[in-house]
């Protein structure tokens, strides 16, 4: 990278005397058709920003999952018979005063039912409650079966209709299932279509999550008595949408601070906004270029503006600067402009570059949001490379910067005592003492990170929906269902494919007790329900309910009646040949998860070689789970090992020396073991979100590196000793390496305030590093230097 | 050529042999062992008993559980993982259990250990020898083709009947029974089992459910499925159906009274009382219940009658009257014993659990 001297180039004032033909082809064919640059920008803009309002919110569910784990490809290959899993909502009817067993409010309860049975995609026949049709109970007597549905047909409210209410809730089985164990709530399980067969559209969760809030508010709005707990998938992406939402009302926010920031550092009104505005139209172009090439915007994804925001903001003020500093020593705006093009565009070239490996790693995760991270965000690069690097140049070339300000950025710093007392801090560490100092306390600060990093764990560690906040509404409404209901929403769903009609077989039967025993031992397993668990309790009641026939025994008429039962009941797919193994977590943290699949791991290895079952992993909120703490486990170490490897080597080859790359890079790992401290310390989980954090905060830290180190060591090249080398380097990018660590920081300090949790944690742990980074980058890297980097001797340079 | 067609079938039957008869292994709960386990007094426990001053309980997945003060409890070792039904030990030694596939255990140890004597499998195998013998000593009686035949279908269904009780009226000699009629007698402390289907008047094959040794000398009595009731004679090991009894439900429980009388408890809850070995019955007075599945005499000779929704009744006129315990019990209840110090154990899905008598 060939970074030149404020002094290389000639101070022109006249255009004339300016050689048109000096300068790089690509500088030649920018400047001379910079009229023609304008106007190809300006027709782009129009049409990539057409484009980007199209561009699409979602919050898909299975781009999360590592697609490449056996987990996944089990329950893709097989998901078309497990339905019954996951898109359930389970909505609560509850009272505060009494009991839900009054005329008053049964009648509320089947108003709110009614009205749910009506939502547009909700599955009619399979929903379940007090008032569907299908929940009846069921006695065994000396006939046989006697049984009816639950609310009796000639149900009139009076006292001894809800009585008999009661007693068929008590015979029916559904005390802690649609009904709340102490009587207070009452449960509707809403099964959704993902297509509506009426119209063959796709499930519009948006859609279905504002009309459950509308039926919300319509209820218990001035009803104090009465509440609504939502819970379900659906719900949790409308929620993820919404958060979706106000996390871009942020993005405004981020504009305001850097807008603040650029104007305080340049004092130039007319450029900052200059500068601020085409790094909006790149995030505009990144925009429309997504929206052309079909991507949505996620959660995740939804990273990718704020940082080609903060990025595209610090390279602008590179390009600022230097345009400022050459005006101020009194060049003609257009020259200033080329000769900043002429000094920086390969600078900003590699620093973009380095940041797109950091971006590229992530590809080698086989999770696909954050491939799609990982691609938007090169795209988004990609696009600054032409906005802010070539386009900025060319803008400022016409509009020139106010004078006064150009003025005030030439004037700079005369000498070392003259310099403001944070630089003149800094400087002191390329003296031997402080440069010692401040290694001795890194490495401190290093083991003591190690230390604390033992730690760190994989997956999500609180209770409720990880994505959101542990006090938002929904985990409000889980934590009040998990209470009052005998059911957990973490769910670790074994998958049994049997050979078709294989479901009855007995010694599928008799192995999925195995499992199901093992499973119930395992620390953390709450309850297994599935069709092997159903069957036994049906091969008992078929036997006049006698308890000592509660047993898998061995008659096949026996089992075969009992799952024909069952079949209708979806327990097993009408095929009979695959089931889901319900395992009920009392949490999803990752010992936990650990211990399940290692249960499952180690039973298939003794009875995995039969003919009759495939005791396959996993679907489930929990299966999935572990899945993907297993693959990011791996993709932890992993990516570091790539990313690092990459920045070793960009490193490499811009400064061809090994004490450069040292300087370099030991700054970058102590921010990667300190991050990691940061995570324990905060309870953070190493998960899919935090996964990309570490990645960027590498490649992107690694720019400091290239801005600071290249000019140190190009000048203690020539001979110049640390200090002086230091000094001037501050002068000339130093100030700028700050102005882009606290850009940076604030394009995505806002994000600490999301309402969807990881974005959060992602907001701090990205905060952190490109904060630290810059430290490391001002202190860390001269104070190795004083050890690592000696000055070439020159004869006499005094 | 033709060597060389011989080479390559020897190759292939060499390479692919070992894999065309893949060994699938065979999950066989007459032939796995019980597996120790933490969970084993918290899960799904059949029956709790009471000998010697040892308590006893059995469960699923070839659990049996032995207790000096009922509240820490030690898993025996047992080689069988089948539900295990029943216990008894007629001297502080020797003991049996019995459950489904036919199994009986035996140990010589106060219950530490346990040896299979019995299952299933032998069951339809011997006795069909038998009355195959019978059949040919005896040609004129009709009833041994007949009972060969049932062994046939035995022997085709496999292991597929549970023993719901065992009774041991010497050290040597016991009875077992259970499902379909299957009744199992020892004269040599479980060396052998022989059927004795062939004595008992249950044409139907109706299961027996309990089974007791009667106070006269000499007597015992079979109750179950659909109103079966049977007074035995233990010397001729023969039983006969009693006519008159007043219900057609399934009787899974009877108790004898401190007054000598029989009570029965089943399905639906319903509970009849006989002082005259089912000449005459009266309908015991109890509140509504799910069915009775278990009773005991407790030693003040007060009965305690559980229903299986986890009711328990409690009666003190020798089982005229039957009232409700205000006692609570955690989930289903299957069997109950009397506990130390004026306690009940009660067994079911979730475990077993003391609940405290009131005073």
């Amino acid at each position: 990278m060939a970074h030149g001297t404020q002094s290389d180039l000639p101070v022109i004032a006249d255009l004339h005397e300016f050689d048109e033909q000096s300068g790089t082809f690509l500088e030649k064919l920018v400047f001379n058709n910079r009229a023609a640059v304008v106007i190809l920008c300006l027709l782009t803009t129009l049409v990539l920003g057409y484009q980007a309002t199209k561009i699409q919110l979602q919050a898909g569910f299975e781009k999360t999952l590592p697609k490449a784990h056996q987990y996944v490809i089990n329950y893709q290959a097989n998901k078309g018979e497990l339905k019954g899993l996951g898109n359930n909502l389970r909505i609560v009817v509850a009272v505060k005063e009494g009991t839900i067993f009054t005329a008053e409010n049964l009648a509320f309860f089947e108003t709110v039912n009614d009205e749910i049975f009506f939502i547009p995609g909700v599955d009619r026949n399979g929903m379940k409650s007090l008032f569907t049709p299908n929940t009846r109970w069921r006695v065994v007597t000396e006939e046989g079966f006697e049984g009816g549905p639950v609310i009796p047909g000639d149900f009139d409210a009076s006292p001894r209709s809800i009585a008999e209410v009661q007693r068929n809730i008590a015979r029916a089985g559904i005390m802690g299932d649609l009904v709340a164990n102490n009587g207070k709530s009452a449960a509707i399980i809403v099964p959704l279509l993902d297509v509506n067969p009426e119209t063959g559209e796709r499930l519009d969760y948006n859609e279905l999550a504002k009309k459950l809030e509308d039926i919300r508010d319509q209820f218990t709005e001035g009803n104090p008595d009465k509440s609504i707990h939502i819970i379900g998938f659906a719900k949790l992406v409308g929620d993820l949408i919404d958060g979706l939402f106000a996390v871009m009302a942020f993005f405004a926010v981020a504009v305001v601070i850097a807008t603040v920031l650029l104007y305080m550092y340049t004092r130039c009104l007319r450029s900052t906004v200059m500068v601020i505005f085409i790094t909006l139209i790149a995030v505009l172009w990144q925009m429309g270029i997504l929206a052309t090439f079909g991507y949505e915007l996620d959660p995740f994804s939804i990273l990718v503006p704020f940082l080609v925001f903060a990025i595209g903001v610090s390279h602008g003020a590179q390009k600022l600067n230097g345009v400022l500093q050459d005006i101020g020593r009194g060049t003609h705006r257009y020259i200033a402009a080329r000769y900043t093009f002429r000094r920086l565009f390969l600078a900003g070239v590699t620093a973009l570059l380095s940041d797109g490996v950091g971006f590229a790693v992530l590809m080698i995760i086989q999770i696909q949001v954050i491939q799609d991270l990982a691609i938007t965000a090169s795209i988004g690069v990609l696009v600054l490379i032409f906005t802010n690097l070539i386009l900025i140049p060319v803008a400022l070339s016409y509009t020139g910067v106010g004078r006064k300000c150009a003025e005030l950025a030439s004037r700079g710093a005369k000498s070392m005592e003259d310099m403001h007392w944070v630089w003149r801090f800094l400087l002191a560490f390329t003296k031997k003492g402080p440069a010692a100092a401040a290694i001795v306390v890194s490495i401190g600060l290093a083991a003591m990170g190690l230390v604390v990093a033992q730690d760190l764990q994989i997956g999500d560690l609180d209770p409720g929906a990880p994505e959101l906040r542990a006090d938002s509404r929904y985990n409000q409404d889980v934590a009040f269902v998990t209470q009052n209901y005998s059911v957990s929403t973490d769910v670790f769903a074994v998958i049994v494919k049997t050979p078709p009609d294989g479901c009855v077989n007995h010694q599928m039967m008799s192995l999925a007790g195995e499992l199901e025993w093992r499973m119930r031992q395992v620390e953390g397993v709450e309850d297994v329900r599935g069709l092997n668990v159903r069957t036994r309790q049906i091969m008992m009641g078929i036997n006049e309910g006698f308890p000592k026939w509660q047993s898998m025994f061995r008659n096949q008429d026996t089992v075969n009646y009992a799952v024909n039962e069952l079949v209708t009941l979806e327990y097993v797919d009408v095929g009979c040949s695959i089931w889901p193994m319900l395992v009920y977590l009392s949490d999803h943290k990752a010992g936990t998860l650990e211990r399940v699949v290692a249960t499952l791991e180690e039973f298939n290895v003794e009875w995995g070689d039969n003919a009759v079952a495939e005791f396959l992993g996993a679907a489930g909120s929990s299966g999935f789970e572990a899945a993907t703490n297993i693959v990011v486990k791996k993709a932890n170490r992993e990516m570091l090992f790539y990313v690092y490897g990459a920045v070793i080597l960009l490193c490499m080859l811009t400064f061809r020396s090994i004490p450069g790359v040292i300087c370099a890079v030991l700054p970058l790992m102590l921010t990667s073991i300190l991050c990691e401290a940061l995570m324990v310390w905060l309870g953070i989980g190493v998960k899919v979100a935090t996964l990309p954090v570490i990645a960027l905060g590498v490649g992107i830290g690694v720019d400091y590196a290239l801005y600071v180190l290249t000019v140190i060591l190009a000048k203690s090249k020539q001979g110049m000793d640390l200090t002086t080398a230091y000094y001037e380097t501050l002068n000339f990018t130093g100030r700028v390496v700050a102005l882009i660590g606290i850009t940076l920081a604030a394009g995505v300090i806002t994000w600490a305030a999301s309402p969807i949790k990881f974005q959060a944690d992602m907001g701090i742990l990205l905060t952190f590093m490109f904060i630290w980074n810059m430290f490391g980058a001002l202190i860390l890297m001269p104070a190795l230097a004083v050890f690592l980097v000696k000055p070439t001797p020159q004869p006499d340079n005094d | 050529m033709k060597l060389r067609e011989l080479l390559l079938a020897v190759v292939l039957a060499l390479t692919v042999a070992p894999w065309s008869v893949s060994y699938a292994a065979e999950y066989d709960v007459l032939e796995l062992p019980a597996v120790p386990s933490e969970l084993a007094s918290e899960s799904l426990i059949f029956a709790i008993k009471n000998y010697h001053g040892r308590y006893f309980a059995v469960g699923h997945r070839g659990h049996i559980l032995y207790s000096e003060d009922a509240e820490t409890w030690t898993q025996a070792q047992v080689p069988v993982r089948s539900s295990l039904l029943d216990i008894d030990f007629p001297t502080p030694e020797q003991g049996w259990a019995v459950g489904h596939e036919g199994v009986i255990l035996h140990s010589s140890d106060g219950g530490k250990t346990w040896a299979k004597q019995f299952d299933g499998i032998r069951y339809g195998q011997e006795g069909r020898a038998l009355y195959q013998r019978l059949a040919e000593e005896n040609p004129d009686n009709d009833l041994y083709p007949f009972l060969v035949e049932e062994m046939d279908f035995a022997i085709s269904q496999g292991a597929d009947k549970p023993l719901f009780r065992v009774n041991f009226h010497t050290d040597k000699w016991g009875h077992a029974a259970g499902a379909y009629g299957m009744i199992l007698v020892t004269r040599d402390g479980g060396e052998s089992w022989q059927p004795v289907l062939h004595n008992m008047e249950n044409d139907s094959f109706y299961h027996y459910f309990d089974f007791a040794d009667l106070p006269a000398d000499g007597q015992f009595f079979l109750s179950g499925e659909a109103g079966l009731f049977l007074i035995g004679d233990i010397n001729t090991e023969s039983g006969v159906a009693v006519e008159n009894v007043p219900w057609e439900g399934s009787f899974f429980t009877s108790v004898d009274t401190a007054d000598g009388a029989i009570l029965m408890g089943g399905l639906r809850g319903r509970m009849f009382r006989t002082a005259d070995l089912g000449e005459n019955w009266v309908a015991v007075e109890k509140p509504a219940t799910s069915s009775i599945v278990d009773s005991i005499r407790l030693g003040d000779g007060s009965l305690v009658a559980v229903g299986m929704a986890g009711e328990i009744l409690h009666s003190t006129d020798n089982g005229f009257n039957f009232s409700r315990l205000p006692l609570k019990s955690d989930g289903l209840v299957f069997t109950v014993a009397e506990g130390p110090q004026g306690s009940l154990l009660v067994g079911g899905p979730n475990g077993i659990q003391k609940l405290q008598l009131p005073q």
